[in-house]
């Protein structure tokens, strides 16, 4: 096995997918944390009058929204799209009235 | 936000895009409290600038523009400085560079400008600087003609280099406006070259 295949193989292992919602949710976290905290770091660099203060809290806050949005949680795949099952013959003969939720 | 490998690359983009803010906001802000505590040119003042002697060598040295047979020049000063340039120290001043020069009108149709005298202050603790018989760091020459007889306009500069954003030039404003130094005529030793 080459070194690309094993690449290949490992990253589709690493998908780690989650639901759309928490797609969604995590979107808007990462956003608001990081406009938020670069606000505040701005703030307590003046008040403590140092650059370091800014850049480690700034530092924290990436680090702290690394952590809340990057692994796959349990919570974030609550709402996993249903699929369509398989028929007994081989034949997908309840496609119609099945419970698709189309997510948007 | 779907796989690992996107929801990674997607916190990163957002960080730098919200670093680059932060640094939009530092320089307003910087330039905002410069502005606002100090009204820059006015409150750094000079207290006290006194020359002691300027002195006046005559220099063979290729690194003084001169030559064997044609000697320069050059030109040192000894001075008392007395200053407080801690005004200039906010959170985001890295350092502050100051300088002494003085201008001079080097022909009838062109001035110029040297630099007798420098520091860097990396603290605002060094900031209030008061300097007693300092000999002048570089020994300056004119290209053209020499120092003798010559009146130099001096100037304090600084020059605030912050952490984040653009170099902040300005000139300190002197106590009294007799800041013009007159260069003596140096007395000839030798009879010959000039």
């Amino acid at each position: 096995m080459s070194f690309s295949e094993w690449l290949q193989e490992l990253s589709n292992k690493m998908i780690f997918p989650i639901d759309l919602p928490s797609q969604k949710y995590t979107n808007r976290v990462t956003h608001k944390l990081l406009f938020l905290s670069s606000i505040i770091s701005v703030v307590l660099g003046i008040i403590y009058d140092s650059m370091k203060t800014l850049l480690y809290f700034y530092g924290a806050s990436v680090l702290i929204c690394l952590i809340l949005v990057v692994p796959a949680y349990p919570s974030y795949n609550e709402n996993k799209l249903k699929w369509v099952e398989r028929g007994s013959n081989g034949k997908s003969n309840n496609l119609g009235k099945s419970n698709i939720e189309i997510a948007g | 936000m779907f796989s690992l490998n996107q929801r990674f690359q997607t916190v990163i983009n957002a960080a730098i895009t919200y670093a680059i803010f932060i640094i939009f906001l530092i320089i307003t802000l910087f330039h905002f409290q410069l502005y606002v505590e100090n009204n820059i040119t006015e409150t750094v003042k000079v207290n006290n600038l006194n020359i002691i002697k300027p002195i006046l060598n005559l220099r063979t040295s290729r690194m003084f523009g001169g030559s064997g047979k044609f000697p320069k020049e050059n030109l040192r000063i000894k001075f008392d400085l007395n200053t407080d340039l801690s005004p200039l120290f906010t959170w985001n001043t890295k350092q502050v560079f100051v300088y002494l020069t003085g201008a001079y009108n080097s022909t009838s149709t062109s001035s110029s400008e040297v630099t007798f005298w420098d520091k860097i202050i990396t603290d605002k603790k060094n900031a209030d600087l008061d300097l007693h018989a300092v000999m002048g760091k570089y020994s300056v020459w004119d290209k053209q003609n020499g120092f003798s007889n010559k009146d130099l306009q001096l100037k304090l500069h600084w020059n605030i280099q912050p952490f984040v954003g653009n170099l902040i030039f300005g000139e300190a404003v002197m106590s009294n406006s007799g800041d013009i130094l007159h260069i003596p005529a140096k007395e000839q030793k030798t009879n010959g070259t000039a």
